[in-house]
């Protein structure tokens, strides 16, 4: 299992890595808001990310109507969460290339 | 409980008809034959011919046309079938035999030979018993009998025996024969040192008797009491087996007037008697002890013990014999020779006391010539020089003149004191030289002279003795060859000898003509002579004692010395005399030589003994030319065989001088047969031709002298026993010592008395007459032997051979003696290995001397023959060479069976890898190719128009198979087709006689010859194929069946996780059998488990079982308890037939909680073992097997399953072995679950399984079935709602699922539920309460992981209420798990999550 949250910005893409959960999801909030747009719309690089629970996905529910572009594994864990709570559809889901899921 | 030995009996085809009856099966000539096919065999164990099964048939054809006698014994009461060969030998057991159990047969050996059958019977290996001795009653008494024989077991088809399979030789002439040679070989060894006496000969034979009591149960010796006067009472002086029972005493004296009458009768006829019954118990003849009780021996055989040279026997040998054997030939031969052996160790003893006393006289007689010697020194010499020097000096005295008288009268006494002196030494001269005499210098002399001047000189002293003289010796007409100083000591000798004994009266000397010789007699008027002194009067210094004589004096010599010196003469001396009358010496010297002087001197020797030899001969006319030297081939014609008995012994006589050659043949001609030869070289011829009793040889012959016959004579044991007399002309004791030396037998010194070469001759030929008697003994004894026999010498010489010897090589004549190479062996060039083996079987039975071996040998028809030899040698003691005496035993047939038994072995093995028809025809096809080393082998059969096709194997359907399998098809024979020369070129025997039949031909190119044998040996293993082809055709209908079976059955069951099942059935092939095993998926967490056994096994049984476990797993899913699953069960096996005494463990796992409810029908407790090793037998319920007895219903136990838990059922196979307890073999079990893996069913099943097998695998069934519960405990956690406290829970929880070896996806998966639902717990807290405690269980039961979350609060949707969020918790939960529960209640939320895993066994 992979370690602690983290989420760092550059630019206009978030990358977040370890476990998103009730606990961190308002870390999370919090990078995304700090985040710089003005080079085009949010990016939202999920790939290491190992746990993602329904607070997590809250967040991003509040994001994507102004547009999110997610990144992720598929197959994975987090690709079924995002399917089955619907964000797959409303944000653009991008699958990762040479990422790792496990950062 | 289970499978007990199967029924056995073939399953028949109904469809199939029987073809034979016992007309057919037991076809054929012979009267045993005859006697099987009239038998009633309905009324016998075997049932009727038509229900015997293919094994006993196949048996049947095997041993009824066998030539070594063959015995089957058939099903458990061993009932009796064998052929012709075997009739022969069991006497009036027959025809009761046939048919008879075993039992009944041979109860009197059934202690020996009955637990061999047992043996085999009980599936045991193949017995093989060499030279067993067996007390068999064939011919009405108990008889000793020995016998080789194999007992082989005959398996059925389901592999247990069914019958045994003897093949048997008698062996009693053999092991008898044998026994009986070394009893005479070592009575042959009896030392003369070791027997100074007669008494002390017959003690040591007789000790040497009594290590063979078998045959010589009771022997007794009587010998004469005073033997060398041949006395009139005979005691017994040795005895065994007598009295032993406490009976007796037995007579010790026999004569005229006490004892038993027949030993008298014995003793005086010197014929051999035989008694029986109270006659022979009279004797002392009582019952033997040791191991033959309780016969009574009550047969006896009386025999003379001869001594060569005396009429009469000088003992009696009494021979009890075993009462376990005919009184037959070979056996009164060898007892016979028992007492001929016993008689030549009295001969020698005798002869030894008689060289003892011979000894003792010699000695004597040294004595008496010392005292001569010291009295020839006192009473001669002394006043001979008494004498001799006053008459010398009266004559010399010049002083005193003697008166011319007393001069005339002074010179007579010194001629005479002179001569005396001469005399006296010259006589010393003769004593002194004992071996040979003086040599006679004979001169032509004028005897009448000569006698007349010797007598003169006596003149003086017969005057002065008062006698008259009267001295008449004419003038004769030639003159003599004589040596004078001789002579005239014989004329002094008897006149002084007359002259001592006569007191008066008158001396008388006479010389007279009588033709070819002088006569001088010597009369006086003295005392005269005893007639019983007359004969000792020329042997040396004896004196006649008593007599009226001049003078003591006197050395006594004279009389011998005048013997010896007309000896030298070739004349001789006798004497008439009457006591008071007078005596006369006669002395008849030849002249020497012809009476005409102009005969040249230097004249041939032969001429001369012609002339010596003339007075001899009846007729001179019949003499061939003098002179001549004779050839071989002119020999006189032997003396016409009309003037002699018919066998009358044969005498040899070897001379080269043809004179004397005629003369000893005339001479002997009257009393025996007489062959001639001229030297030794012309006798050896002759001897091949003619065996002689006795050889007369001369000694110095052309070409071969006498010496150098009598060597080649002694060295060759043909004619080691020939007697050989000597006759020689070198006089003295030496030659005649270097004749005997050599081995004469006797020695004549020429010239000899006709008188005393006829009693030479007569002696000796009865001499050898006890040793001829013995060889002919022993040619009886090895012609009645049936067992081949022969003698060979130490250079490989093959010098006897009886007649069995010659009936088993096939050679009706011989040479004699054979010399290597033998015609019987293998050819050198043809068969160079067999050849080699029999020339080092030659060696090594020369170099070893004794042993046992394996020969190949080739008859005179050139059939190959195998024998044993057995041989063993002795040294002669007449040659001192080494011979060999060997028996031959012909063991080609069990060669050859041996042969056939290993190719069946092989073919067997080849058919019992075989599983279906098809490996059987091609295994048989190749198998028989290559054991006739056939070009081509094919299996043929008929296609479906019925036409014969090759269903196997390369090669064309020729006419000759096409018509033969076109045909009536016989199964009994081989078909052969022969070429013009009788080689076979095809041969075919059916191995199946079915619908179509099928057989397997062999092709051979070129064609070849078959020996009877080998077409036997094709039909052998046709018939062995065909047998396992009928095995194999009920294998594959099984086969099908069971594979259909047991997909219906067993199935490809999948079973809950923990479980793991084993099934191994007991018969190969079948995969099923009355085990089984059934687990059961119920409602409720619960798996109902089931192990059964029904009785039996194989397919009958099986179609048991799968109507039980059918039922029982009907029963079960109605959610019976397993009690009423068993009280259902009984009711229902009771409408089964077979289903009876069924055995079943049933019982209900309840998988949550490990509790267990179960009942049992008589089977076998169920194993629970413990993870902390203690273990528990599920044997609360006693119980019963199904539908046996009434029971009611059946009670339930409970029992409890901990994590960890291992639970074992199984089927008594795995636990029961024979000979053991069944709690030796539940230890055994639970030893194994115990050891084996934990956690993993299948490997701990496999563990079971393994760690339990016999050797030879299971007896029985055995199925088994074992549930492991899962050992880890659920995970629980209780943590705060805040939700800083999922990450810890998360890790806690991540690590179970992992240590649970739950897949890392369905962890992962898990944890995203488990979220979702501590999350809503932690919402509700917020809400409320955040000291509430939220608590998650995890567990993994039956592949299903699950998740219980609970907390105290409500179950609400998050996020605000908006729409496009609220949902998402249970949506996410939903998403990963198979099932989500959400219990909400007043005291709180309880969340269960449950996800399938799908892992392990």
């Amino acid at each position: 299992m992979a370690g602690d949250f983290s989420a760092q910005r550059r630019a206009n893409v978030v990358t977040v890595t370890g476990e998103v959960d009730m606990a961190t999801a308002p870390e999370l909030r919090e990078a995304i808001a700090a985040a710089d747009l003005s080079g085009g719309r949010l990016v939202l690089d999920l790939s290491a990310v190992t746990f993602l629970d329904s607070a997590g996905v809250a967040v991003l529910f509040d994001y994507a109507a102004q547009g999110l572009e997610l990144i992720v594994t598929p197959g994975s864990h987090i690709t079924v969460v995002l399917e089955v709570t619907g964000l797959t559809q409303a944000a653009t889901v991008r699958h990762a290339t040479g990422g790792s899921v496990d950062g | 409980m289970g499978g007990g030995p199967a029924v056995n009996r073939p399953v028949m085809n109904r469809a199939e008809e029987v073809r034979w009856s016992a007309e057919t099966l037991f076809a054929g000539p012979g009267e045993t034959r005859a006697k099987l096919r009239e038998t009633d065999w309905a009324r016998t164990p075997l049932g009727p011919v038509e229900s015997w099964p293919a094994e006993l048939r196949a048996a049947i054809r095997t041993v009824l046309p066998s030539e070594i006698p063959m015995l089957l014994w058939w099903g458990p009461e061993l009932v009796q079938i064998f052929n012709e060969a075997f009739t022969s030998l069991i006497g009036d057991k027959y025809p009761e035999a046939v048919a008879q159990p075993a039992r009944q047969c041979w109860p009197e050996v059934w202690d020996e030979v009955g637990p061999l059958a047992e043996h085999v019977l009980a599936g045991g290996a193949a017995n093989y018993a060499e030279n067993q001795r067996l007390f068999l009653r064939r011919h009405g008494y108990l008889e000793e009998t020995y016998w080789t024989f194999s007992y082989s077991p005959i398996a059925g088809e389901d592999g247990s025996v069914v019958g045994v399979l003897v093949a048997t030789t008698e062996v009693t002439a053999t092991v008898l024969g044998n026994r009986r040679l070394d009893t005479l070989r070592e009575l042959g060894t009896l030392s003369i040192a070791a027997a100074d006496t007669a008494d002390d000969a017959c003690q040591a034979a007789v000790a040497m008797l009594a290590r063979q009591r078998t045959d010589l149960p009771v022997v007794m010796a009587y010998l004469r009491t005073d033997i060398l006067a041949e006395g009139d009472e005979l005691r017994l002086v040795a005895s065994v087996g007598i009295g032993e029972d406490g009976r007796g005493p037995v007579e010790v004296l026999v004569s005229a007037t006490t004892g038993p009458l027949e030993v008298w009768r014995v003793a005086e006829s010197g014929q051999p008697e035989q008694v029986h019954g109270r006659a022979a118990r009279q004797l002392g003849v009582f019952r033997s002890g040791g191991r033959l009780e309780p016969g009574r021996v009550d047969e006896a055989l009386l025999l003379p013990l001869q001594v060569s040279g005396r009429a009469r026997p000088v003992g009696v040998l009494v021979v009890g014999t075993s009462p376990y054997r005919e009184l037959d030939e070979p056996y009164r031969a060898f007892v016979g020779l028992v007492a001929d052996r016993v008689s030549t160790a009295l001969t020698d003893a005798l002869a030894y006391a008689g060289e003892r006393r011979r000894n003792a006289a010699l000695a004597e007689l040294d004595q008496a010539k010392t005292r001569f010697f010291s009295n020839v020194s006192h009473e001669l010499r002394t006043p001979l020089t008494l004498i001799a020097g006053p008459v010398e000096e009266s004559l010399a005295d010049g002083a005193h003149p003697l008166p011319p008288a007393q001069r005339e009268r002074l010179e007579m006494v010194r001629r005479n004191t002179g001569r005396l002196r001469r005399l006296v030494d010259n006589v010393l001269d003769v004593v002194r030289s004992e071996s040979g005499r003086l040599p006679a210098r004979k001169e032509p002399t004028d005897l009448a002279a000569q006698t007349r001047g010797i007598a003169e000189s006596f003149e003086f002293v017969m005057h002065r003795a008062g006698l008259r003289f009267v001295v008449d010796a004419p003038a004769l007409p030639r003159t003599a060859r004589v040596d004078r100083d001789m002579w005239e000591k014989i004329v002094a000798n008897l006149l002084s000898n007359a002259l001592k004994f006569t007191l008066t009266g008158e001396v008388r000397l006479s010389l007279s003509d009588g033709g070819d010789e002088a006569v001088l007699a010597v009369s006086d008027t003295g005392v005269g002579i005893a007639a019983d002194q007359q004969p000792l009067l020329f042997e040396r210094f004896h004196r006649v004692r008593g007599n009226a004589a001049r003078s003591q004096e006197g050395a006594g010599i004279g009389l011998a010395l005048v013997s010896e010196l007309v000896d030298l003469h070739g004349g001789s001396v006798g004497v008439a005399s009457e006591p008071g009358v007078g005596s006369t010496f006669t002395v008849r010297v030849p002249y020497g030589e012809p009476a005409s002087t102009a005969t040249p001197v230097g004249q041939s020797s032969v001429q001369r003994y012609v002339d010596e030899s003339v007075r001899w001969l009846p007729e001179a006319g019949e003499l061939p030319a003098a002179g001549g030297v004779l050839e071989a081939g002119k020999l006189p014609a032997a003396t016409p065989a009309a003037l002699f008995a018919e066998g009358a012994p044969t005498v040899l006589v070897v001379e080269d001088n043809p004179d004397l050659r005629t003369f000893l043949t005339t001479l002997l001609a009257p009393h025996w047969h007489v062959e001639v030869a001229a030297d030794g070289q012309a006798a050896l011829e002759r001897i091949e031709a003619v065996r002689p009793d006795l050889v007369l040889t001369d000694v110095m012959m052309p070409r071969m002298d006498g010496f150098e016959l009598l060597g080649r004579l002694r060295g060759d044991p043909r004619t080691a026993l020939v007697p050989v007399v000597m006759l020689s002309g070198r006089a003295g004791q030496e030659s005649a010592l270097e004749g005997l030396d050599a081995g004469a037998d006797d020695y004549l010194v020429k010239p000899f008395s006709s008188q005393e070469l006829l009693a030479r001759v007569r002696t000796n030929l009865e001499l050898a007459k006890l040793r001829n008697h013995e060889s002919a003994w022993r040619t009886a004894i090895t012609d009645s032997l049936q067992e081949a026999f022969c003698i060979l010498a130490d250079d490989g010489a093959v010098l006897e051979v009886n007649d069995a010897f010659r009936r088993l090589l096939g050679f009706d004549v011989l040479p004699s003696p054979v010399m290597p190479p033998y015609p019987w062996w293998p050819d050198a060039g043809d068969e160079p290995a067999e050849h080699q083996q029999a020339e080092a079987a030659l060696r090594n039975l020369l170099a070893s001397g004794s042993g046992r071996m394996r020969i190949p040998l080739r008859r005179a028809d050139g059939r190959r023959l195998w024998v044993e030899a057995v041989f063993s040698s002795f040294r002669d003691a007449d040659t001192g060479r080494r011979t060999y005496v060997s028996t031959l035993r012909d063991i080609t047939d069990e060669l050859l069976a041996a042969e056939r038994q290993a190719v069946l072995t092989r073919l067997s093995n080849r058919l019992a890898e075989a599983r279906d028809t098809r490996d059987v025809l091609a295994a048989g096809m190749v198998e028989l190719q290559q054991l006739f080393a056939a070009q081509h082998a094919i299996v043929v059969s008929r296609d479906g128009s019925g036409r014969p096709a090759v269903m196997m194997g390369a090669g064309p359907v020729v006419d000759t198979v096409r018509r033969a399998m076109a045909g009536t098809v016989n199964d009994h024979e081989a078909h052969i087709d022969t070429d013009d020369a009788g080689r076979v070129r095809w041969i075919g025997a059916l191995v199946d006689a079915g619908q179509p039949p099928t057989a397997v031909w062999l092709q051979f190119e070129p064609a070849r010859a078959m020996p009877d044998s080998d077409r036997s040996r094709f039909l052998m293993v046709c018939g062995t194929i065909s047998h396992a082809l009928q095995r194999a055709k009920t294998y594959d209908v099984q086969r099908t069946v069971a594979l259909t079976l047991q997909r219906s059955i067993l199935g490809p069951a999948e079973l809950p996780a923990g479980f793991a099942v084993r099934y191994e059935p007991a018969v190969e092939p079948l995969e099923v059998g009355g085990d089984w095993y059934d687990v059961i998926q119920l409602p409720d967490d619960e798996v109902g488990v089931v192990v059964g056994d029904c009785v039996g096994r194989g397919l009958v049984a099986a179609a048991v079982m799968g109507q039980l476990r059918s039922a029982c797993r009907a029963l079960l899913l109605q959610a019976k308890g397993p009690g009423e699953v068993l009280t259902a069960l009984d009711d229902f096996a009771r409408m089964i037939p077979g289903a009876g005494s069924t055995t079943v463990f049933c019982a209900i796992i309840h998988q949550a909680t490990g509790r267990v409810r179960y009942s049992v029908a008589g089977h076998p407790p169920a194993i629970l073992q413990h993870p902390d090793g203690d273990h528990e037998l599920l044997d609360g319920v006693r119980s019963i097997p199904l539908a046996t007895l009434p029971v009611g219903t059946r009670p339930e136990q409970m029992a409890q399953l901990r994590a960890g838990s291992t639970l074992l059922l199984y089927t008594d196979g795995l636990i029961e072995r024979r000979g053991e307890s069944l709690d030796v073999g539940i230890a055994r079990a639970v030893r194994a679950v115990t050891e084996g893996p934990a956690q993993q069913a299948a490997a701990l099943a496999d563990h079971v399984v393994t760690a339990t097998r016999p050797d030879a695998g299971y007896d029985d069934d055995t199925a088994l079935l074992v549930y492991h519960r899962a050992e880890r405990a659920p995970f629980a956690m209780s943590i705060s709602a805040r939700a800083t406290e999922l990450k810890g829970l998360r890790a806690a929880a991540n690590r179970w699922l992992a240590d649970a070896d739950v897949p890392a996806d369905r962890a992962g998966e898990m944890l995203i539920a488990v979220g979702e639902a501590c999350a809503n717990a932690i919402e509700h807290a917020y809400r409320f309460d955040s000291q509430e405690q939220v608590s998650v269980q995890l567990s993994v039961d039956r592949g299903q992981l699950r998740a219980v979350v609970s907390d105290t609060g409500s179950w609400v949707e998050p996020a605000d209420g908006r729409p496009d969020v609220r949902g998402n918790g249970r949506r996410i939960m939903e998403a990963f798990m198979d099932d989500v529960v959400i219990e909400g209640g007043p005291d709180g939320t309880t969340v269960r999550l449950m996800k399938e895993i799908h892992h392990g066994g």
